[in-house]
């Protein structure tokens, strides 16, 4: 039986990361919920994920960091990731994500069913389970006073 | 000769004062007029019976020689002696020629003008002398050569005028063109310049004193300007019979500024011929960095509207596909979505203030406001959110604080704003302290925290619109980055100043200093 796959979600709204993370879990994924870029890429140096779901707009390292920084790293340079953005189509368009080679770009406000759908779409041709164990389901700690 | 001589004379004279009696003068091209001769014609008739008197009389004599070549001339009284007759014969002669010339003189004298006009090759040369005679034909002659000299210096005196209104508009065309903003050229076919205003010379940092744009090639001008190499085409030259706009971006000492450079073709006396262009140079450097502001507001705006409206959308559509079923996290989904409507609708209502304050479209509701009074109140507001994150909250007034005229809802906010910022970024445990002061002629209030502090690189930008730390610390707090703005926004409006200092970690200084006015 193959393992879930499983989802680092980078979301520096705390309210946003819970609504996800919450349902990616019911939905079956193994999920890694972080605060920030920084913390995203602490875990992800250590860990293997098979997809990465981040927000664009966040505090120290943005989501753009993050991707850039993956893309550097051999063990990430092939990870599906989803940017999550509140910046409208009009002002910030699809094609400036194209260099960080990112997979699907979701814009808020967006139905948490639309992100699973997007999730599976994506996850599905090439399932690959986690290739470094990590914690079932782990949160990990966001910056101090950061909810 | 014929004894009917003088008959037929008479005759003749009767004829042609008849034939002038019923002329008819045209009084303008292609029409006639059926009404009697003009004066001057009436004198032409009199002249004609003058010069029959004195053809009547020549034929008198004419008739009286007659007679005297035949020996002698019969009368009723008669026989008259062949002398005596040829000295009446002689004396008719004199008379008549006298007669003649006495009438012909000044019709000669005019015929010799005429006669020089004719010749002459430029008319408006020749002189036009009146005549010194009371005749009816010098009369007449004398009105005509006064009309003429009227009517030249009427044309002088209206050449004269259209000379002065031709340079009368070309210095208004000069002061138009010079009161332009924009660099206004205009070049020939060959993009060489004819004319330029002096804002092009600004603009091309030219002095218009000593350096001349006229004969330039305008392309090369740009080109120096823009810092682009020589030759190289500012715009194509495919579409010479279009209007063609383009951006160039030129160096300057520390930065850049963007001229918008616009060729338009100027239309040719024949359609098939090129006559020129007008090429207008605008900086649009302020322009572009107004857009580039507004692309920011309007991004950060988005931003803000869509961060509260993803939380609500979320939770929502959570709850109502059923996926929680514990109560109390139903109940904590409720508050989440509460939460962010009021999020959203602050955000709103901050917007709305801060936009029509910004352009001048909010008036104060200026009253007496007892200053101490109105401080109490508004520490009354944050002091639960205090005494949730344990924070001592400490407030020093003076013992009498004059009353000032304000609008005392909106100095309410501007407090409220900055308190409630100490509150939200001071850690549990930590202390705020607002003191108000007096110095000279001013109120002074300061809202001290031990909070987070803000780095001293980004102390200048806190009180932007929109602006937000990128301190972790603070992106985990609920904030749009509008309170600052709108704090110093209404202190601005009271003609009063909000200013910051500001120490990482270890806390933050906000301070309102207001005009105290006297009564």
């Amino acid at each position: 039986m193959n393992a879930p796959a499983h989802v680092l979600v980078a979301e520096d709204n705390p309210a946003l990361l819970g609504v996800i993370a919450l349902t990616l879990r019911n939905t079956g994924f193994e999920v890694t919920a972080t605060h920030s870029g920084s913390d995203a890429w602490e875990y992800l140096r250590k860990n293997g994920v098979d997809l990465v779901l981040a927000d664009y707009n966040m505090p120290g390292m943005t989501g753009g960091s993050l991707c850039e920084a993956m893309r550097h790293d051999p063990r990430h340079q092939d990870t599906p990731i989803i940017v999550l953005t509140a910046f409208s189509a009009e002002l910030q368009h699809d094609h400036e994500f194209e260099s960080f080679g990112v997979s699907a770009v979701i814009r808020k406000p967006f139905s948490p069913r639309d992100v699973i759908a997007q999730v599976r779409q994506i996850l599905r041709p090439n399932r690959q389970p986690a290739t470094i164990p990590a914690a079932a389901t782990s949160d990990v700690p966001s910056s101090p006073n950061s909810d | 000769m014929s004894p009917q001589a003088p008959t037929q004379t008479e005759g003749s004279a009767s004829q042609a004062v008849e034939v002038l009696g019923n002329i008819r003068v045209p009084q303008s091209a292609g029409t006639t007029s059926g009404s009697p001769a003009p004066p001057h014609f009436q004198s032409l008739l009199h002249r004609a019976v003058a010069y029959q008197s004195a053809t009547a009389l020549v034929g008198l004599a004419v008739l009286l020689l007659g007679f005297l070549a035949n020996g002698s001339l019969h009368t009723a009284s008669g026989w008259i002696p062949p002398a005596t007759a040829a000295m009446i014969a002689s004396l008719c002669v004199a008379l008549g020629a006298w007669a003649a010339w006495r009438t012909l003189k000044p019709a000669r004298a005019v015929e010799q003008q005429l006669h020089r006009f004719v010749l002459s090759p430029v008319v408006a040369a020749e002189a036009v002398i009146p005549s010194d005679g009371v005749t009816p034909l010098e009369t007449g002659w004398n009105r005509l050569v006064q009309h003429l000299r009227s009517s030249e210096e009427a044309h002088g005196l209206s050449q004269r005028l259209e000379v002065a209104m031709l340079k009368y508009r070309q210095r208004q065309g000069e002061q138009i063109l010079n009161a332009l903003t924009d660099g206004i050229a205009v070049t020939d076919d060959a993009q060489r310049i004819t004319c330029a205003n002096n804002a092009l010379y600004s603009i091309l940092h030219l002095n218009p004193e000593s350096e001349v744009l006229l004969g330039d090639s305008i392309e090369l001008a740009l080109a120096r300007e823009a810092g682009i190499e020589p030759g190289t085409r500012i715009l194509d030259s495919d579409h010479l019979r279009h209007r063609v706009v383009r951006e160039i971006a030129c160096p300057r000492d520390n930065s850049s500024c963007t001229l918008r450079v616009c060729r338009t073709p100027l239309a040719a006396e024949h359609h098939s011929a090129q006559g020129g262009f007008v090429w207008c140079v605008r900086d649009v450097t302020q322009q572009k960095l107004a857009d580039k502001m507004r692309d920011q507001f309007v991004n950060a705006a988005t931003h803000e509207l869509r961060t509260p409206m993803a939380n609500i959308k979320a939770y929502a559509e959570t709850l109502a596909l059923g996926e929680v079923d514990d109560v109390e996290q139903q109940k904590m989904f409720c508050n989440v979505i509460n939460d962010e409507v009021t999020r959203l609708a602050r955000f709103i209502d901050d917007l709305l203030h801060l936009s029509r304050m910004e352009v001048g479209a909010t008036t104060l509701q200026l009253q007496v406001t007892d200053m101490g009074r109105l401080l109490e109140e508004t520490a009354a507001k944050v002091r639960p959110q205090m005494l949730q994150k344990n924070l001592q909250f400490e407030i020093e007034l003076p013992g009498k604080l004059p009353e000032l005229i304000v609008d005392k809802d909106k100095l309410a906010v501007a407090v409220i704003n900055l308190l409630g910022n100490a509150a939200k970024y001071t850690p549990d445990g930590g202390s705020v302290q607002m003191r108000v002061s007096l110095p000279k002629d001013t109120l002074q209030i300061d809202v001290e925290d031990t909070g987070i502090g803000i780095a001293a690189e980004e102390i200048p930008k806190v009180l932007e619109k929109f602006y937000r730390s990128s301190d972790p610390r603070v992106y985990g707090e609920t904030g749009s980055g509008l309170g600052l703005s709108l704090a110093q926004e209404i202190v601005r409006l009271h003609g009063g100043t909000l200013s910051v200092a500001s120490e990482l970690n270890k806390g933050s200084r906000f301070t309102i200093v207001l005009p105290v006015t006297a009564e």
